[in-house]
C-alpha cells in the first residue's frame, strides 16, 4: 500500500478528488458530501507534504501517465516551485474545508450542498492538476476546469446577494478571455515546435527566443496570464467576485487561484520562455514592474475607502499580487524568493483574513462597516485575527508579510531599483492606512447596534481561522521552511539548479 | 542563568499569561515574574546565547557583554519598580503591554545582531502604545497614534540601514561603526529618533504626558534609554552626538521653566538627561562612555522616581498641572518626601545619584579640553535643579496651598517609591558599587576616578545652593514666571499638523482619486466604447456590460501593446 | 520659598502644617542662607590657603565664587530668558481643539 502511494504519488494528489468531486454529488444530501471534501482535502494535503519532502530530498519526480515516456505521453512533473505550490493550495483547502460546514450550511441553501462540494473539489482538483501538470495542453484543461468551477461556486453566493451572479458572470467572460488567450499562446508555441510537453517546449524554445511566433505567443501568454492572476489593469472580475461569492469561497480562492496563477506565470516565463523573457531585450520586466508598481498604490487606495470590508481585502489583494509579480519582473534570486514566498505568505494571510471575516458574516450577516463596528468587543478573537493579519499585510517584524518584504526589498536593491523599493516601502504605509481603518472601527468606534447580542463565532469557524492566522504569526517567527524552500523554487526557476 | 531562555522572553511569556489571572494572584504573579526575570538575568553568564539560524542569517538572541549586562540588569530593576507601582491597575490590556514592553526593552539591549534587534526596536513601539492608548480618550488615542507613527518611522529607518548595510557587504552583528556611509547614517537617524534628537523629541512632550499615571513610569524607563544603549554601542566618539547632545541639554530647560504640566516639565527633563550622556557618548573617551551609562542607569531611577511621584499625585488629584497644585505635603508627606529624594538625585547633590554619575562627563568633557562643552553643560546643570529640584515639588506639594487633601498614595506605590528612593541615595552614597558594573574602570588623568572630593563636592554644593537662591530672589522680586493655564508650542504640534494633512491627503483626496479611476478609466469610458449585449434587469445589464466590456477591451489594447512593443524590440 | 500672603488657618486640632507656620518658615529660610555662606566661606579658604584647596583645569574656575556666581546668573538668564520663551509659544490651552 505504501509502496503503492510511493510510486503514484503526483498522480493521486490529482486523482482523488477528481473522483471525490464526482462522488460528491452521490454520496448523500446532507453532511456527507462535506465529510467527503474534508476527508479528501487533508490526505491531499498529506500526499502533498509528502511530495514536497521527496522533491527537496531527491530533486525533481517525473510522473509519465500511463506509462507513456514524455514527449508523447503526458508526463507529471514536480520540482520544488510546483511541489511548494501544490502544498499551499491543499493546506488551505483543508483548513476552509474545516470552516466550510457551518459557513456554508448558513450561506448556501440545503439543496445545494452537494453541488457545491463537488465545485469545491473540482476546483480543487484543477488547481492541482495545472500545477503538477508538465503539460501545456493539460494545463489548459485543468485551468478550464478549476474556472468552471470556480464560476459555479461564486454564483452561489446569489443566496446572500444576487450580485453574485453578475460577479459570476463578468469573471466567466474574462476569465474565459484569459484562458483563451492562454490557449492561443499555446497553440502558438506547439505551431513552432510540435510540442505541448513543458520541458520539451522550453529545450527547442531555446534557439527561437526571438521569433516573431514565439513572440506572439508570449504576448498573448502576458495577458492571459495577467487576466488569471488579476494584474492591474486586468483586475476588474477580482473584487466583485471576493465581495459576493460565499465567505469560504472567497477565503479559498484568495488563497489559492490567484497562487496558482502566479505559478503559471512562473513556469511559463521562467521554464519555458527562458530566455525571451529573462534575457530582458524586449522590457517585459519593465511592464511587469510597472503594473505592479501602480497595482501596489493604486489598489491600496482604492482599498482605503471601501464600506464592504471584502472589498476592501480584494482590492488589498489586487495590491499585494502587485508583490508577487513585482519580484518575477525582478528576476533576480532575491527578489523572485520574495515572490514565491510571498505566494505562501499572502495565501495564509489572506486566507485567514477572509475566514475571520466569514466567522463574521456567521454571526451578523455581512461585513460592512456596519457590522465591523465595535467588533473588538463583540468577537474578540475574530477581530484579534484580523489585526494579526492586518499586521502581516503591513509587512510588520514577527509576522510572514515581514519576511516577504525582506526579500522584495533586498531583491530591489539588488537591481538598484530605488524607486521601486520605496514603492515597496510605500504599500506597507498605504496598508497602514486601510489596516487601521479596520483597527479603528473594530476598536475605536461603538457598534451601530449595540440592542443586538453578538456572540462570538463557534470554535469550528475559530479553529481553522486561527490556524492561519497562527501560521502567519509562526513563519514570521521561524521562515526557514518558507524562505528556504522558496530559495530551492527560484534557483530552479533561474537555473541555478537543473 | 537559572533559566535557558533568551532573556527577554522570560516577562514576554509571563505577559501572556496575565489575562488569564485575576485579582491577587494576577498582581502576586506579576511581581513574581519581574522578580523572577531579575534573577535570572543576574545569573547570565556575558558571552553570546542562543544562536539561531533563521533563513541563511546567524541570529544572536542573546549577547551579554558588559555594556548590554548593565542595561539588562537596569531594566530588570526599572520593571520590577514600575510592575510594584502599578499593581493596584485594574486594566489587562495595560498590564500586558508593560510587561511585554519590559521584556522589548531587554530584548533589544541583549540583541547580538541588527535583525533581532529590529524586531525588538519595532516590538517596543507596538507594545508601549497601548500604555498611552490606556486612557481611553479621543486626545489620548490620538497622542498614541502620532507616538506609533514616529516609533515605526524609526524602525523603517533602522530597517532600511539594515537592508543597505547587508547589501554592502557588512556583517548582521552590531558592531561599532563609523557615521559616513548610507547604512551608518540611517541607523543613526533611526536611533536618534527614539533617542528624542532636537526636532525629533515631538514624540515624547506629546505622548508622554498623556500617558496613564503608570503607563509613564514604564515609558520612561525604557525606549529613550534603549537607544541610549545603541548609541554607546554603535557610534561611541561620533562628534556630532556632542553637538546634538548640547542642544537636548540646553533647550528643555527653557520650555521646562514655563511649563504647566508638570509631567510634561518631566519629558523634557528626561530629554535634557538624555542630552547629557548622548554628549557623554559623543566626546567618547572611556570616562565619558563610563559617565553616559552611569547616567543612564542613575537617571532611570530618578526620573522613574519623579514620574512615580507625579504620578501619584495626578491619580489623587485628577491633575498635574502646577496651576491646580499646591500644599499637598500637608496630606501626601510621603510622597512629597521620596519627591524630593529624586529631586535632590537629578539635581546632583551630594550623596545623591546624579552626584557621582553627571560629574564624570564634565570631568570628561574638561578633560578632553571640550571648554564650551563643559560650560554648556554647567549651565544645564544649574537648569536641571531649577525646574526638576524646585520646580516639580514645589509647585506639587509646597507653594500656594490649592486647598486639595487628597489621600496619601497607595501603599504599593509608596513602596515602589521607597525602593525607588533607596537606590538613588545608595548610588549616589556608594559609587563604587555602580561603578564596578561600568563597561570601562572609571580613570581620570591616570587614577581611578572618585567622585568625593572636597572639591567637587564644595563646588557642586556652591552651584547649586546659589541657583536656588537665584530661584528664591527671582520669586521674591516677582520676576519669576507664575504657572499660567497655557500650553507651550513645540514641534509635536507640527508632527500633528503633518500627520494630519497626510491622513487627510491619503484618505480623502487620493482614496476617492482611486476609487474614480478604478470605477470611471477603467469600467466606464472604454465601456461607451464597447456596447455589450446582457441579459435580465436592465440596470444590471448596463453594469455588466460596461466593466465585462471594458475589460475585454483593455486586455486587447495591452496585447496589441505588446504586440507592437516585442516586434519593434525583436 | 516666600511665605504666603494669608496664613491658612490651624488644622481641627490646633497644629499648623509646617510651612504654615511663620517661625518654622522663617528658621528654614535662616538655615538656607547660613548653608550658602557656608559654601561661600571655603573658597575664602581657599585664598587665605588654610584648610581646604579648590583644584582647578579652567583659569574661570580660580575665581573665588564662581561656581556660586555661575550658578545664581545663569538661573536669573535662564527665567529671563524662558520668559520671553512664552511670549512666542504660549498658547491658549483651547488651541489643540480648534
Amino acid at each position: 500500500m505504501i509502496d503503492f502511494v510511493q510510486k503514484h504519488l503526483p498522480i493521486l494528489i490529482v486523482v482523488l478528488p477528481l473522483l471525490a468531486g464526482l462522488g460528491a454529488l452521490f454520496v448523500g444530501r446532507r453532511h456527507q458530501p462535506w465529510m467527503l471534501a474534508l476527508a479528501t482535502t487533508w490526505t491531499v494535503f498529506g500526499l502533498t507534504i509528502a511530495l514536497l519532502t521527496r522533491v527537496l530530498r531527491d530533486g525533481t519526480v517525473e510522473y509519465a501517465i500511463g506509462g507513456w515516456a514524455p514527449p508523447w505521453g503526458i508526463a507529471l512533473r514536480v520540482d520544488a516551485v510546483n511541489a511548494f505550490i501544490l502544498l499551499i493550495v491543499a493546506g488551505i483547502a483543508a483548513v476552509t474545508t474545516v470552516f466550510a460546514r457551518r459557513s456554508i450550511a448558513a450561506e448556501v441553501p440545503d439543496y445545494r450542498w452537494r453541488f457545491f462540494y463537488s465545485a469545491w473539489l473540482l476546483c480543487f482538483t484543477g488547481l492541482l492538476g495545472i500545477t503538477i501538470t508538465g503539460d501545456a495542453f493539460n494545463l489548459y484543461v485543468l485551468l478550464e476546469i478549476s474556472s468552471l468551477s470556480t464560476y459555479t461556486l461564486i454564483a452561489l453566493g446569489m443566496g446572500k446577494d444576487r450580485r453574485a451572479l453578475t460577479a459570476a458572470f463578468r469573471y466567466l467572460v474574462l476569465g474565459t478571455v484569459g484562458a483563451t488567450f492562454i490557449l492561443l499562446g499555446i497553440g502558438h508555441l506547439y505551431m513552432m515546435t510540435g510540442t505541448l510537453n513543458m520541458a520539451d517546449l522550453a529545450v527547442r524554445l531555446h534557439d527561437l527566443h526571438d521569433n516573431r511566433v514565439v513572440l506572439t505567443a508570449f504576448a498573448f501568454m502576458t495577458v492571459g496570464l495577467g487576466l488569471k492572476v488579476a494584474l492591474f489593469p486586468l483586475h476588474m472580475w477580482l473584487p466583485n467576485a471576493y465581495t459576493y461569492a460565499p465567505s469560504v469561497v472567497t477565503a479559498f480562492l484568495a488563497a489559492t487561484a490567484t497562487k496558482v496563477g502566479a505559478y503559471m506565470a512562473y513556469r511559463f516565463m521562467f521554464t519555458i520562455f527562458g530566455r525571451t523573457f529573462t534575457e530582458g531585450q524586449f522590457t517585459v520586466d519593465i511592464f511587469l514592474i510597472t503594473f505592479s508598481c501602480i497595482a501596489i498604490v493604486f489598489a491600496s487606495f482604492v482599498a482605503i475607502r471601501q464600506n464592504h470590508i471584502k472589498r476592501l481585502l480584494a482590492y488589498s489583494s489586487v495590491a499585494q499580487i502587485g508583490y508577487i509579480v513585482l519580484g518575477m519582473g525582478l528576476h533576480n534570486p532575491d527578489g523572485l524568493t520574495g515572490s514565491i514566498v510571498h505566494v505562501f505568505n499572502h495565501a495564509i494571510t489572506k486566507g485567514g483574513l477572509f475566514l475571520a471575516l466569514g466567522a463574521i458574516v456567521y454571526r451578523l450577516g455581512d461585513v460592512t462597516v456596519g457590522e465591523f463596528q465595535g467588533i473588538g468587543r463583540r468577537m474578540p478573537l475574530t477581530a484579534a485575527a484580523i489585526v494579526v493579519g492586518g499586521l502581516s499585510l503591513v509587512g510588520v517584524p514577527l509576522t510572514a508579510g515581514f519576511i516577504s518584504k525582506w526579500y522584495l526589498i533586498q531583491g530591489c536593491i539588488e537591481s538598484g531599483r530605488w524607486v521601486v523599493a520605496i514603492v515597496v516601502l510605500g504599500g506597507s504605509v498605504l496598508a497602514v492606512v486601510y489596516v487601521w481603518r479596520l483597527v479603528e472601527l473594530a476598536y475605536f468606534t461603538a457598534p451601530s447596534q449595540p440592542e443586538v447580542e453578538v456572540r462570538e463565532a463557534p470554535l469550528s469557524l475559530l479553529i481553522p481561522t486561527w490556524l492561519l492566522i497562527g501560521a502567519t504569526v509562526w513563519f514570521g517567527i521561524d521562515a526557514t521552511f518558507t524562505a528556504s524552500t522558496a530559495r530551492t523554487a527560484a534557483e530552479t526557476l533561474l537555473g541555478v539548479i537543473p | 542563568m537559572i533559566v535557558d531562555l533568551p532573556p527577554a522572553l522570560l516577562l514576554i511569556a509571563g505577559a501572556l499569561v496575565v489575562p488569564f489571572l485575576r485579582g491577587p494572584l494576577r498582581a502576586a504573579w506579576m511581581v513574581g515574574v519581574a522578580v523572577a526575570a531579575l534573577v535570572n538575568f543576574v545569573g547570565v553568564e556575558h558571552g553570546t546565547h542562543w544562536q539561531v539560524g533563521v533563513f541563511g542569517y546567524t541570529l544572536e538572541l542573546g549577547r551579554v557583554d558588559k555594556l548590554g549586562y548593565l542595561f539588562g540588569l537596569l531594566f530588570h530593576i526599572a520593571a520590577l519598580l514600575a510592575v510594584i507601582y502599578s499593581l493596584h491597575v485594574k486594566d489587562t490590556v495595560q498590564q500586558v503591554a508593560a510587561l511585554a514592553y519590559a521584556g522589548s526593552a531587554i530584548g533589544a539591549v541583549t540583541a547580538g545582531d541588527w535583525i533581532t534587534l529590529f524586531v525588538w526596536w519595532e516590538l517596543l513601539a507596538l507594545t508601549s502604545v497601548f500604555l498611552v492608548w490606556a486612557g481611553r480618550s479621543e486626545k489620548t488615542y490620538a497622542a498614541g497614534v502620532r507616538y506609533l507613527l514616529v516609533n515605526i518611522a524609526s524602525g523603517l529607518l533602522l530597517l532600511a540601514g539594515i537592508l543597505f548595510r547587508t547589501n554592502d557587504g557588512g556583517s548582521l552583528s552590531i558592531e561599532p561603526m563609523l557615521l559616513g556611509d548610507t547604512a551608518s547614517v540611517l541607523i543613526f537617524l533611526a536611533i536618534g529618533i527614539k533617542c528624542a534628537f532636537p526636532l525629533a523629541h515631538g514624540w515624547v512632550i506629546d505622548a508622554y504626558p498623556r500617558a496613564t499615571p503608570t503607563g509613564t513610569v514604564f515609558l520612561s524607563a525604557f525606549t529613550t534609554k534603549a537607544a541610549v544603549y545603541l548609541l554607546a554601542r554603535v557610534f561611541p566618539g561620533a562628534e556630532p552626538l556632542i553637538w546634538i547632545g548640547l542642544v537636548m541639554a540646553s533647550f528643555p530647560i527653557f520650555y521646562a521653566v514655563i511649563e504647566n504640566d508638570l509631567r510634561r516639565v518631566l519629558s523634557y527633563s528626561m530629554i535634557n538627561q538624555v542630552g547629557f550622556m548622548v554628549v557623554g557618548i559623543g566626546i567618547g573617551t572611556p570616562l565619558a562612555i563610563d559617565g553616559a551609562v552611569a547616567h543612564a542607569f542613575a537617571d532611570v531611577i530618578f526620573k522613574g522616581l519623579l514620574f512615580m511621584a507625579m504620578g501619584a499625585v495626578l491619580m489623587r488629584t485628577g491633575t498635574a498641572n502646577g496651576t491646580d497644585l499646591g500644599g499637598l505635603y500637608k496630606s501626601m508627606p510621603w510622597t512629597t518626601g521620596f519627591c524630593l529624594v529624586g529631586a535632590a538625585s537629578i539635581s546632583a547633590f551630594p550623596l545623591f545619584s546624579a552626584f557621582v554619575t553627571k560629574s564624570m562627563i564634565l570631568s570628561a568633557a574638561l578633560a578632553e579640553h571640550h571648554y564650551l562643552v563643559w560650560w554648556v553643560l554647567l549651565f544645564a546643570s544649574a537648569g536641571v535643579l531649577e525646574h526638576a529640584g524646585i520646580k516639580i515639588p514645589y509647585f506639587a506639594f509646597f507653594a500656594h496651598d490649592s486647598g486639595k487633601r487628597p489621600k496619601e498614595a497607595p501603599w504599593n506605590m509608596l513602596v515602589a517609591m521607597a525602593i525607588g528612593s533607596v537606590l538613588c541615595i545608595v548610588i549616589g552614597s556608594f559609587p563604587s558599587l555602580l561603578y564596578g558594573l561600568l563597561p570601562y574602570e572609571p580613570m581620570l588623568h591616570g587614577h581611578a576616578y572618585t567622585p568625593y572630593d572636597a572639591t567637587h563636592v564644595v563646588t557642586q554644593m556652591q552651584l547649586l545652593l546659589f541657583a536656588i537662591l537665584a530661584v528664591w530672589w527671582l520669586m521674591k522680586a516677582g520676576i519669576y514666571p507664575p504657572e499660567e493655564r497655557k500650553i507651550n508650542l513645540d514641534v509635536d504640534r507640527l508632527y500633528r499638523a503633518l500627520a494630519r494633512g497626510f491622513w487627510w491627503i491619503v484618505t480623502v483626496p487620493l482614496a476617492h482619486l482611486g476609487k474614480a479611476i478604478d470605477s470611471a478609466v477603467l469600467e466606464r469610458i472604454p465601456a461607451r466604447v464597447v456596447a455589450f449585449a446582457g441579459f435580465a434587469h436592465a440596470e444590471e445589464r448596463a453594469h455588466r456590460g460596461w466593466v465585462t466590456g471594458a475589460s475585454v477591451l483593455i486586455a486587447l489594447i495591452l496585447l496589441v501593446g505588446y504586440l507592437l512593443v516585442y516586434y519593434l524590440s525583436g | 520659598m516666600h511665605s504666603n500672603d494669608h496664613t491658612p488657618p490651624p488644622n481641627d486640632d490646633g497644629t499648623r502644617h509646617f510651612f504654615d507656620d511663620p517661625v518654622k518658615t522663617r528658621w528654614f529660610f535662616r538655615i538656607f542662607f547660613v548653608l550658602c555662606a557656608v559654601a561661600l566661606a571655603f573658597d575664602v579658604l581657599d585664598l587665605i590657603g588654610v584648610g581646604y584647596h579648590k583644584e582647578t583645569h579652567l583659569g574661570a574656575e580660580k575665581v573665588p565664587g564662581f561656581y556660586g556666581i555661575y550658578g545664581f546668573a545663569g538661573i536669573v538668564a535662564l527665567v529671563i530668558v524662558a520668559k520671553g520663551l512664552r511670549k512666542v509659544v504660549a498658547r491658549d490651552e483651547a488651541y489643540d481643539d480648534r
